[in-house]
């Protein structure tokens, strides 16, 4: 792994999905977006965001997760924002077919969340993330998550619960 | 390797909207605030300073 992000693939890191029939696990990795990425995510193939508009859209940095040599099956989105000291998730999916009670894979949210509080200790911000969550889930992201409900239905993933994340995904930080 | 998995019938979607220039600002302070603490905790715990013998 360390060999990985030192390396030519400084965006790529590799983890797991599990899926739910086999209850096999598959080895992950998380890229940037490609232009070529977007046709296969389009919203009416149940994707719920506009993921064109958000890859279009300077200010951000979109990810994808993808099974090891399956680089066209796109298994999840992350959108991320590099503030002057956190990163700010501005949205985050699971594919069509990751969502509800049929889903193929589970822990694909999870895979994400811990890629963005990667990110946070590489640019130096400690594993700091931020973002939104719906009412029903705050308690269950404190839960599960570690995350910190900070105002209105903003919440923060400090050190502690970055670092925690972060190696339980990657091993290393 | 281990993963976090969502409870049955929930899906993590996360649609965040933009930060406030206030929101901003109270979240900076926020993580220095933390950051502050964690800082504060992870410093060595001093011993007590052992007294001198008045006889030196």
């Amino acid at each position: 792994m360390k060999k990985l992000e030192q390396g030519f693939i400084i965006d790529r890191l590799t983890d797991s999905i599990l899926n739910t029939i086999s209850g096999d696990s598959f080895k992950t990795e998380v890229s940037t977006l490609k232009k070529s990425d977007l046709k296969h995510i389009p919203e009416k193939n149940g994707w719920n965001f506009n993921w064109k508009s958000e890859f279009n859209d300077l200010k951000k940095e979109v990810y994808k997760l993808t099974i090891v040599n399956n680089p066209d099956i796109v298994q999840g989105l992350l959108s991320i924002t590099i503030e002057s000291d956190h990163i700010f998730m501005n949205l985050l999916e699971s594919a069509p077919f990751n969502i509800g009670k049929q889903k193929l894979y589970e822990g694909v949210a999870g895979n994400l969340v811990a890629y963005a509080c990667k990110v946070s200790f590489q640019k130096g911000y400690e594993g700091f993330v931020a973002f939104t969550a719906k009412s029903r889930l705050i308690k269950h992201y404190e839960e599960t998550l570690g995350a910190y409900h900070f105002k209105n239905k903003r919440m923060i993933i400090d050190n502690k619960a970055a670092k925690f994340l972060v190696t339980k995904y990657f091993k290393t930080l | 390797m281990g993963h976090i998995a969502e409870p049955k019938g929930v899906d993590f979607v996360i649609q965040s909207p933009p930060l406030t220039d206030k929101e901003r600002k109270e979240l900076s302070e926020f993580i220095k605030k933390k950051k502050a603490e964690s800082a504060k905790n992870s410093l060595p715990k001093q011993k007590p300073h052992a007294k001198e013998s008045p006889n030196r």
